[in-house]
């Protein structure tokens, strides 16, 4: 992130921004800050109201409550060929009448600059997006790829303070994309503006953002840096949304200051569940009795033999239900006793490692760290 | 407006000739035969006789062919031309159907776009509005124009009490009346293909220039009014070509002075009983109007082209 600004000023301010299209509120009194130069990416599934919210930023819709604040300045009210925002449409909208020249050139000629200039500066965008010499091209005659670089270049070229990105990867195949992700992070350092993304894929949100909002029906649910809500989820829907989890369902058992481990800071929460009895660090006081989730990475579950049981806290018996072999890593569903599954997922490090079929009795456990404590 | 590609897989099959036949088949029985034969009597000289003009090629003996053809006549087409009348029939009505064409372009093109950007339960309702003048007869159009353009009509009435004007616009039986009459029939040829043009535009374009620094006018001219060009030619050809040949209107509604095309082929048929002079006319006239049409198939090629 850029060091010649604040980071911590606020950039762009939502205050309780609500947006309803037929009595159902897209946005629900969200409020949301942005800092200067972060890369931040609103992330949820389908209708969750993260494109409304980027439309609202944009300025395409005005929001029925609340303020928008972009730069210090009340947007709230201004027509969005007056924001200092440029957006990159997921369908890129590029105007099929014009060539790429013509298309990135567009908001410049809107401003009134020089030919000359706009020339410079066209040629200057081509460069970076790496699409030289393809200026006098149209859109149809342009790849997938291309067309997301157009829309990006056609976006960046009046340097705006902030750019919106609604899914800009979704169109492109898989190895692309990943590509790009990268490409998008290395352009926005350089660049210093503030990005912000809207996308429904955790891992390209995890991969590129500094900062991710979860959304959930108008409202984000969580915001922080990936590996915050990736290893802190507050809630099941987050924990669900990033990665792959399982959730565990149990009864408070009792609480200790101190657990057996002594590193963890934390105390020990005993959970009753159908299972079994298990520990999982907590540092928030549960009173016996209250239903909690435990959520647990699937990569964080080891699978032993049976006979090897004792050594590992939080023991789980069960039979493997199914394997299925990654190559990097073998996944394990493993049914336990009461009927749960617990996706397990065991890095192959070292080759013939351990493995299991189905039908083998094992022994799922984890640490008390590796669980999460969650609201039922 | 894309040219219909037929899919790869398409079968070069019987069905595949049967469907092009039948289209083919109905331009050659009611477009090509009947122009046969207006060619044939505009290749003749006049008679005074029933039918109104001389045989030609009636018989196909080859013996006689060679005759036949040495009867055949340019004489309808040097009348063409020697006779001011004809020019100055062709002219006007250019002129009139080119003021028609962008008269209607004019009032069809805000019409179009306030249809394509009301909300979307509104459209069929007012694109059905527009259209609907196209339900009763053509004739009774032009009547009730009649009615309201006459000095004592309805126009004029609601003018004077207005206290707009004092005395009675002459308007009925000018150019004017002729003007108001063929804009009126043909707006909905016009804005149809105006409104297919402009909602068919994906509306994200819109927002994109906005997003860019467009203001309104700056979307209009720089997005919508030219991605909705193949529309204005379309319509511009559905209203020009026939308000060319127009006749019911100039005949009803226009004066003395109205000089068009469909009423000059309508004398020379009808009054001067001059059958070789009217169909001459009327073959000149088709040629005349290849040209825009070629114009427009250019057109559709190249966007076409550019689609690819």
């Amino acid at each position: 992130m850029s060091s010649t600004h604040d980071s911590s000023a606020p950039f762009v301010q939502l205050e309780g921004v609500t947006k309803r299209h037929g009595g159902v509120a897209a946005v629900d009194a969200l409020s949301l800050t942005l800092r200067r130069g972060e890369f931040f990416a609103l992330l949820g599934p389908s209708g969750c109201g993260k494109t409304s919210l980027l439309r609202l930023i944009a300025g395409f819709e005005t929001p029925d409550e609340g303020r928008i604040f972009i730069d210090g300045e009340d947007v709230t009210g201004t027509p969005p060929h007056r924001r200092p925002v440029n957006m990159m449409f997921q369908t890129y909208a590029l105007f099929p009448h014009m060539n790429v020249a013509r298309n990135i050139g567009f908001g410049l000629v809107q401003e009134g600059i020089a030919r000359a200039e706009i020339a410079r500066r066209v040629t200057e965008m081509l460069r970076l997006v790496q699409l030289e010499g393809l200026g006098e091209r149209r859109p149809d005659q342009l790849s997938g790829g291309q067309k997301q670089r157009v829309a990006l270049a056609r976006a960046l070229v009046k340097r705006p303070k902030l750019l919106l990105l609604d899914e800009p990867l979704a169109a492109l195949d898989r190895r692309l994309r990943e590509e790009t992700q990268f490409e998008l992070m290395h352009l926005q350092e350089r660049l210093g503006a503030t990005f912000l993304v809207v996308t429904h894929d955790q891992r390209e949100a995890m991969v590129m953002a500094s900062r991710i909002g979860v959304m959930r029906a108008g409202r984000i649910e969580q915001i922080g840096a990936p590996a915050e809500i990736y290893e802190r989820p507050i809630s099941s829907y987050v924990a669900q949304f990033i990665g792959e989890i399982n959730l565990i369902e149990g009864v408070v058992k009792g609480q200790s200051a101190e657990g057996p481990l002594a590193e963890a800071r934390s105390g020990l929460l005993g959970v009753s569940i159908a299972a079994g009895l298990i520990d999982v660090a907590c540092a928030v006081a549960h009173a016996p009795g209250s239903r909690v989730a435990i959520a647990v990475r699937p990569e964080r579950i080891r699978v032993a033999p049976l006979d090897r049981a004792q050594e590992f806290p939080n023991v789980l018996t069960g039979e493997i239900e199914e394997s299925a072999y990654l190559g990097d890593m073998t996944l394990y569903r493993v049914r336990l006793a009461g009927g749960l599954v617990l996706r397990a997922a065991h890095q192959n490090a070292r080759p013939g490692a351990h493995s299991f079929e189905s039908g083998d009795r094992v022994a799922a456990s984890f640490a008390p760290d590796a669980g999460i404590v969650l609201p039922a | 407006m894309t040219k219909a590609q037929p899919p790869a897989n398409f079968e070069a099959g019987l069905g595949r000739w049967l469907v092009l036949a039948l289209p083919y088949a109905w331009l050659v029985l009611f477009f090509l035969a009947p122009f046969a034969l207006i060619l044939k009597v505009s290749l003749s000289e006049p008679e005074l006789s029933q039918p109104p003009y001389a045989p030609v090629f009636d018989s196909w003996d080859a013996s006689v062919i060679v005759d036949k053809l040495r009867s055949l006549s340019l004489g309808a087409y040097a009348r063409l031309i020697e006779d001011a009348l004809y020019l100055r029939s062709y002219l006007e009505s250019a002129a009139m159907a080119g003021a028609a064409t962008f008269a209607t372009l004019l009032i069809g093109y805000p019409l179009a776009l306030a249809i394509a950007r009301s909300p979307a339960r509104w459209r069929l309702l007012l694109l059905t509005l527009a259209i609907a003048p196209l339900w009763t007869s053509s004739l009774v159009r032009v009547y009730a124009w009649i009615l309201i353009l006459k000095d004592e009509g309805v126009l004029n009435h609601a003018l004077i009490a207005l206290g707009l004007v004092t005395e009675p616009l002459h308007i009925f039986a000018t150019n004017w009346a002729v003007l108001i009459g063929i804009v009126y029939a043909y707006l909905p040829f016009m804005a149809l293909p105006l409104y297919a043009a402009i909602e068919n535009q994906d509306r994200q374009l819109a927002e994109a220039a906005a997003d860019l620094g467009a203001g309104a006018g700056g979307i209009f001219w720089r997005i919508t009014l030219p991605l909705s060009l193949p529309g204005v030619y379309a319509g511009a050809l559905m209203v020009f070509i026939p308000a060319v040949g127009e006749f019911v209107i100039p005949d009803l509604l226009g004066g003395s002075d109205t000089l068009m095309i469909g009423t000059t082929l309508w004398n020379d048929f009808f009054v001067n009983r001059d059958w070789p002079a009217a169909a001459a006319a009327a073959v000149a006239l088709l040629a005349l109007l290849l040209g825009p049409l070629l114009f427009y198939e250019r057109m559709q090629m190249q966007a076409g082209a550019n689609r690819r």
